[in-house]
């Protein structure tokens, strides 16, 4: 692929780069396209099959493109006890999609994370947009409070598309 | 340059800083604090300094401890005590700068405690409040006082004093200083950090390597994340001692992925410590040479075990492979390597600087020191506290975190993550130490302690923690791999009301099947959550089992919502928030929900005044 030409660049023909060369890859198009997974074997001087394996074993890793909106609901022990499954739960039921799916519009992207260390502030929810710079994590989540959250980004969705009109 | 030129040029910067004319207002901005708004209230503070006659510094801190209290905001006037205020809002932000820099009035309403020498008013000290009182803190000694992003503000606080005088030393006798310490693994294992230090310098082979693992991924825990966030800089230092002490020349940092603030300022810190010359060649002026190497984990909880992390920097999938050879023989390219952990690395400055006796002064005969613990889940007080070892449960749970919120009864913690297993609130006494919690059926680990009251369902825990490690189960052994599959479907079955009572000797059996035949660390340690709450909460799974019941009102499928009539007040909140409709009623009508609609989301609940 074209545009990796030059990420592919730093990472020399050592085993050892797999992981950095797929995570540059990732930064760049948002997700691990089979050719992307073809070029960094190639670039790496290994077997497709082997920096497929390595992309399939770790889960920060994604095959399938993302949405513009990225949701990370934590599920770690202090969320669980705060909640967390049941924000999970209606996030899914809002967004008609099962953790780790993306919706047909690709607007919304739902996932968990085994935990993501803000525990004293259980649940957590955070909240990735593609291009825009950063994440914003929200503290002490509830069900209701996800709910107003999502409304509070489709509104915004839209009034960026009336501004584009 | 020289340790003395670094000083000289530090201390008086920090001078500067603390003792000089300007106010200085310091913000937590570590993940926990950027969770509960602190950039919002930075730009509020921002602008309210703007109005100001005077000149304020503002700097970025890591955590101080009382994640609860976020987003926290300290100042300090020229020649008066810290003043530290807790859950400021963008808000309150501003009333307190007009109020203390314009009316002189240090707002003691909004303040939580003041901090150095001197008193404000009817202010008590910081670090005299429950929470901190039987605090000890070493580790995280510059936490929430220095800019993580600053060299100068940490060596003016003792940085590189350590690594000094580790240099002046020969490497035996550094190994042994930390033999004498008695420091031991903080990852969990709890081996002694001097003979596995040891163990690797002695190994053939060149050259050596040293690996600080900081993929810390046990759900519940965010010790190593704190402090690399707040104090990064004592982490490599602890690494370049070691480095010197082993006699290698190369460390790789195994950062994981999900804490990106973490990374930065760890870049940010090898690069300022290249300037200073204290990564490179001739360190320090002496004939130690270092580099680091910085590396994202991808992912997966099993890298938290060394073989796994090995391979994994070596750019394969994370599986663990079996020891013996230990790593400090053939570890990273087949070369003796030394792994410690986040927090392990970070005391040995402190080791090193104020001598290893002073460190063993802590703590109990075989767990010497601190530990750093993430206290989390139903206590009041949340967030990171570092306590002498052998501080007992109930101190933490009741003095720290200040008992449970709303009133609820206190059942048990979680010690140790999905390694560890619960203890039940009449063993509430037990002293934290390694061989203390080891005998009760669970283990220190890396630290995370979540506290859980009457409305926590130890069946649903041990679902929990099963459904995450078979997912994280990196499937190469069988017992690990189809055991806890099949431990998972035991415990789903059981939540559902489908359980059966031969199904408790099940689990018990396979619990122990999988700790006897697995090979690394997380197949070894699952079962514990599963037998310890089998042996302390019998009766939560009976009452499953046996009466279909949820004793703590968890598990969906036992459990049904109703209104009750003699409470509601018709006020129609749950009504306009029920998702599907279930709800009817009308004004000075009582509600009622309908069963068959009811999708069980228990938002009702939550919503109900």
């Amino acid at each position: 692929m074209k545009e990796l030409e030059e990420i592919l660049v730093p990472f020399k023909r050592k085993s050892q780069h797999t992981i950095p060369a797929l995570q540059a890859v990732q930064e760049k198009l948002g997700y691990l396209p089979k050719e992307a997974i073809e070029d960094v074997a190639q670039t790496l001087g290994l077997p497709a099959g082997e920096v497929y394996g390595v992309a399939t074993f770790y889960a920060q890793f994604r095959l399938k493109p993302i949405g513009k909106h990225i949701i990370t609901v934590c599920r770690g022990t202090a969320c669980h006890v705060s909640g967390s499954l049941g924000i999970v739960g209606e996030l899914e039921r809002i967004l008609g999609i099962c953790a780790g799916e993306t919706d047909e519009k690709r607007e919304f992207t739902l996932q968990t994370v085994a935990c993501f260390g803000a525990c004293a502030r259980a649940p957590i929810a955070v909240i990735e947009t593609l291009g825009v710079p950063g994440r914003k994590v929200h503290g002490y989540m509830s069900k209701v409070k996800a709910g107003d959250l999502i409304d509070s980004i489709k509104g915004t969705s839209t009034k960026e598309a009336a501004q584009a009109v | 340059m020289t340790i003395e030129e670094l000083q000289q040029r530090a201390k008086e910067k920090w001078k500067a800083i603390e003792e000089g004319p300007r106010s200085l207002i310091r913000v937590g901005t570590a993940t926990c604090g950027l969770a509960a708004g602190a950039a919002e209230v930075i730009e509020a503070i921002e602008k309210e300094v703007d109005k100001l006659d005077e000149d304020v510094t503002i700097l970025h801190v890591g955590c101080i401890g009382c994640c609860y209290a976020e987003p926290l905001v300290d100042i300090k006037k020229p020649g008066k005590p810290r003043i530290m205020y807790g859950n400021v809002t963008p808000d309150t932000a501003k009333e307190i700068i007009t109020d203390y820099f314009v009316d002189n009035n240090p707002r003691s309403d909004l303040a939580m405690g003041t901090i150095g020498n001197g008193e404000v008013d009817d202010i008590p000290t910081f670090f005299d409040l429950p929470y901190y009182k039987p605090q000890v803190r070493l580790i995280t000694e510059n936490c929430g006082t220095i800019d993580p992003r600053d060299i100068d503000q940490y060596i003016a606080n003792g940085g590189f004093e350590g690594l000094n005088k580790a240099l002046s030393m020969k490497p035996e006798e550094v190994i042994a200083a930390v033999k004498t310490s008695g420091l031991r693994g903080r990852g969990g294992a709890g081996f002694p950090t001097g003979l596995k230090w040891d163990f690797c310098r002695k190994a053939h082979g060149s050259p050596k390597y040293l690996i600080c693992n900081a993929d810390e991924g046990d759900p519940g825990a965010f010790m190593d994340r704190s402090v690399l966030e707040g104090d990064c800089y004592r982490v490599l230092e602890g690494m370049l001692i070691g480095g010197y002490a082993i006699g290698a020349s190369e460390g790789y940092i195994y950062c994981r992925a999900e804490y990106p603030l973490a990374v930065e300022l760890i870049r940010n810190a090898i690069d300022q410590m290249k300037k200073d010359g204290l990564v490179g060649d001739t360190i320090l002026g002496s004939d130690f040479n270092f580099q680091f190497h910085l590396f994202l984990g991808a992912g997966a909880f099993v890298c938290g075990e060394e073989t796994a992390l090995i391979n994994s920097i070596m750019g394969k999938a994370g599986r663990p492979r079996p020891r013996p050879p230990f790593p400090a023989e053939s570890g990273l390219f087949g070369k003796p390597t030394n792994i410690n952990n986040v927090e392990t690395w970070g005391n040995v400055p402190w080791v090193l600087r104020h001598g290893a006796d002073a460190f063993a002064s802590y703590g109990t005969e075989k767990s010497k020191g601190t530990k750093t613990l993430s206290l989390t889940g139903k206590v009041q007080r949340t967030g990171l506290i570092e306590v002498p070892m052998g501080i007992t449960i109930n101190e933490i749970v009741y003095e720290i975190g200040g008992g449970m919120q709303d009133n609820a009864e206190f059942k048990a913690v979680q010690t140790g993550g999905p390694s560890g297993g619960s203890i039940p609130y009449y063993l509430g006494d037990t002293p934290v130490d390694y061989e203390t919690l080891t005998a009760l059926g669970t283990i220190m680990g890396s630290g995370g302690l979540v506290a859980m009251d009457d409305r926590t369902c130890m069946v649903d825990m041990a679902r929990y923690f099963l459904e995450f490690t078979q997912s994280e189960s990196c499937g190469q052994c069988t017992p690990c791999r189809e055991g806890t599959k099949q431990m998972y479907r035991i415990l789903n079955r059981i939540c559902n009301g489908e359980g059966k009572p031969e199904d408790i000797p099940l689990l018990k059996e396979m619990s122990e099947i999988v700790i006897d035949s697995s090979l690394c660390g997380l197949g070894q340690t699952l079962g514990k959550t599963p037998l310890t709450t089998l042996t302390y909460f019998r009766d939560e799974y009976e009452a499953h089992i046996t009466e279909k019941r949820c004793p703590a009102g968890v598990c969906k499928a036992l459990i049904s919502y109703y209104i009750q009539p003699d409470r509601c007040k018709a006020c129609g909140i749950c009504l306009k928030n029920c998702p599907s409709g279930a709800i009817t009623g009308g004004k000075k009508q009582i509600h009622v929900i309908d069963q068959d609609k009811c999708i069980k989301c228990g938002i009702c609940f939550d919503v109900c005044p």
